[in-house]
């Protein structure tokens, strides 16, 4: 349950706006109803093992309005359904909600007041998406936000933030204050193996080890223990967009800080986790701009986390009797990159690369990934038919190994394909169908998806 | 006496077409660039009406705001798929795109120029007010019905799309009426028609633009409206910020 005091935030800001924007000032509403119908496609795509996957529709509602040319506001919620129905008990069958599931989501709810005491000093309050970075999706210091990892192949999603924004700009440069009141962490997938496993200490033979359910400590109550606080900097040089950003949070996937071995007659060692969101600094560098017709980025982000890593196997002794040792390994300072190329030829088509070390929920060094993303999108003429995205991503796990020979290529690879075509037969209308085919080798993090492969077909209707 | 003032009418008026027929191409082309760019800053709604060759209509309807030459700002008013994106170009080529789904500024490369603009035949260059006599060496071929007739050649061939082009510019406004667009085959590519021309607040403007494309048959007509000229538009409207307000 989330504390009320954003919720009153936003709120308050709303109250304060809404007789203005009901005088008949510049009122405007949008839309956007979807529906999606997914099946899984076993390993082979054989017809015979498709099976229903997902079934759900999304409307998302916005308002805007702007009092007068120095206020805006906007708000957008979303209704989402899921016809896949859960129910797998006879009681089951009279909760509504196991029937025919329904989310409710607030996307966005704020206020901008722009030129602020200051000409080019705006201020915009409340839930919001604070987008950082020139990466499509997978950046790396677009971190403000809290992830979305509800569907962990629809990458780059992300929560809105209750915060106070504050931007100063002026030609060729912007600075950004950022404070977000309450910590909120990620939303996590509901299978969360998907996204990493238990840090399991070397315990001795002949003992078995069993894994007991994690344990989950949330920050303090206290404003202190919550706030995150952010700055960025942009500046324009020579046609570059160049930007240096700096965040004090906490991480939004829990870590394991504490990992408790404790013996458990006659053979099982009990392991125990803590996790938490221990505090981290990021520093982050960006820039943008063109290299001969190509368009250009890079994003790197310094994360130095705030904890330690306590592994206690005092409990536990070793071969001669010996209580196992206490250990407390501070966790290391990691970077993630992101380089990225994109083109438009000249009959249309878009095309774009990105190389990633170190994925968005990836955390720690001897954690991160290199993959390669690449996109295409070509909406034919008459704008009535468009192919793509077609996404395709590749993942090479150690490439620093498979360069030196101490790792083969072979066993290291994993891809996911995401082609799609999509049909506009009137503004506003989409009929779309793709599918998702992932595959790779063991060990690697797309290869836990192995079992997604999806066919969909989706309509969506903006109004 | 009267036919002395008759025939001295008569030679005025011989000299008077003998002067304005002595303007070469270059001259002519140049004149074209300062009807195009004569006002200081330019805001209008445009409505694209994207038509293809069986008759079928799609439209757009976009802001547009200029200043000088290389300054321009687009917002996408409809229909609901597009509105709100917006486009902004500035000097040095640098394009900048604000994607309200994604709440996101980005940055995109000068290689969308050559491209369709919102699905239409207008190609984000087409969108700019241009000084072709930067790109083009200017020929007069022939001057027909009030208007002139040149001939264009790119000064840089490799990287210009087009081999040639036509443009009729009529003599009283140096607007141009039709520009044909021949590719390295010498067929026309491209045409693009103007109607509508008139002078508002003291400058020339067409107020409908068509572009055809030849090959497919596919064309856009534009059509300009609440156009006003040198209304101060203050530098700030053409900055990122601007694109995400």
């Amino acid at each position: 349950m989330r504390k009320p005091v954003p919720a009153m935030l936003c709120a308050l800001c709303l109250l304060s706006v809404l007789p203005c924007a009901v005088q008949g000032q510049e009122w405007g509403w949008s839309g956007t109803l979807e529906t999606v119908l997914g099946l899984d496609a076993g390993e082979s795509f054989a017809p015979e093992d498709y099976e229903f996957a997902e079934e759900r529709f999304t409307v998302d509602l916005r308002v805007e309005a702007k009092p007068s040319e120095a206020v805006r506001f906007a708000a957008e919620g979303r209704v989402r359904g899921d016809g896949m129905f859960s129910a797998l008990t006879l009681a089951d069958l009279s909760l509504a909600q196991k029937l025919a599931a329904l989310e409710f989501g607030l996307l966005e709810a704020s206020v901008d007041v722009y030129d602020v005491f200051l000409k080019g000093l705006d201020l915009r309050v409340g839930r919001q998406r604070i987008p950082w970075g020139p990466a499509d999706k997978v950046g790396a210091v677009d971190v403000l936000n809290p992830l979305d990892l509800s569907d962990p192949l629809d990458f780059g999603r992300r929560l809105p933030s209750d915060a106070v924004r504050i931007r100063f700009s002026a030609e060729g440069f912007s600075l950004e204050a950022d404070y977000i009141p309450l910590f909120a962490p990620a939303l996590l997938p509901s299978d969360v193996s998907q996204l990493y496993s238990a840090a399991l200490p070397d315990i001795p033979a002949p003992l078995s080890i069993s894994v007991l359910p994690p344990s989950l400590i949330l920050p303090a109550a206290d404003p202190a223990s919550h706030a995150t606080l952010a700055v960025r900097a942009v500046v324009n040089l020579f046609g570059w967009d160049l930007a240096a950003s700096y965040v004090y949070g906490r991480s939004g996937l829990p870590v394991a800080t504490r990992i408790t071995a404790a013996y458990a007659y006659p053979v099982t060692v009990n392991v125990a986790t803590t996790l938490e969101f221990p505090r981290e600094h990021i520093g982050g560098l960006d820039v943008s701009g063109e290299l001969f017709g190509f368009g250009a980025w890079a994003e790197a982000a310094m994360v130095w986390p705030d904890h330690s890593v306590v592994t206690d196997l005092s409990a536990v002794p070793d071969g001669l009797g010996n209580p196992g040792a206490v250990t407390t390994e501070a966790a290391e300072a990691y970077a993630k990159w992101v380089v990225g190329l994109d083109y438009t030829l000249p009959f249309g088509p878009y095309a774009s690369f990105q190389y990633v070390h170190g994925l968005f929920y990836e955390a720690g060094a001897e954690n991160l990934e290199d993959y390669l993303f690449a996109g295409l999108e070509w909406t034919l003429p008459g704008d009535v038919v468009k192919i793509g995205p077609l996404g395709f991503v590749l993942e090479v796990r150690k490439p620093a190994e498979i360069l030196s020979g101490t790792r083969a290529f072979e066993d290291s690879w994993a891809f996911a394909f995401n082609p799609e075509i999509a049909l506009h037969p009137h503004d506003n209308a989409e009929l779309a169908c793709g599918l998702r085919w992932i595959d790779g080798k063991d060990g690697t993090t797309l290869a836990k998806a192995k079992e997604m492969d999806r066919i969909y077909v989706r309509g969506r209707f903006r109004f | 006496m009267k036919k002395t003032t008759l025939a001295a009418l008569a030679l005025a008026a011989a000299l008077s077409s003998l002067g304005a027929a002595s303007l070469s191409g270059p001259e002519i082309l140049r004149k074209v660039d300062e009807a195009a760019n004569a006002p200081g800053d330019q805001q209008m709604e445009a409505t694209l009406i994207l038509i293809d060759r069986a008759g079928g209509s799609k439209e757009r309807t976009i802001q547009m705001m200029q200043k000088g030459a290389d300054r321009r700002f687009a917002r996408f008013l409809s229909p609901a798929d597009q509105k709100g994106i917006s486009v902004l170009t500035l000097p040095g080529g640098e394009i900048y795109v604000y994607l309200p789904a994604f709440k996101k500024v980005k940055r995109i490369a000068s290689s969308v120029k050559n491209t369709s603009f919102a699905g239409t035949d207008f190609s984000y260059e087409d969108m700019e007010a241009k000084r072709y006599s930067d790109a083009y060496s200017a020929k007069l071929l022939r001057e027909e019905a009030g208007n002139y007739v040149l001939e264009l050649a790119p000064l840089n061939p490799q990287a210009n799309d087009y081999a040639k082009l036509l443009v009729t510019v009529a003599r009283e406004s140096f607007l141009p009426v039709t520009i044909e667009y021949y590719d390295r085959n010498g067929d026309v590519k491209k045409r693009l028609t103007s109607a509508g021309i008139e002078k508002i607040d003291g400058f020339w403007t067409a107020r409908e633009r068509t572009m055809e494309d030849v090959a497919s048959g596919h064309r856009t007509r534009m059509v300009m409206k609440n156009v006003r000229f040198n209304t101060g538009l203050a530098d700030d409207v053409f900055t990122t910020r601007n694109l995400e307000r």
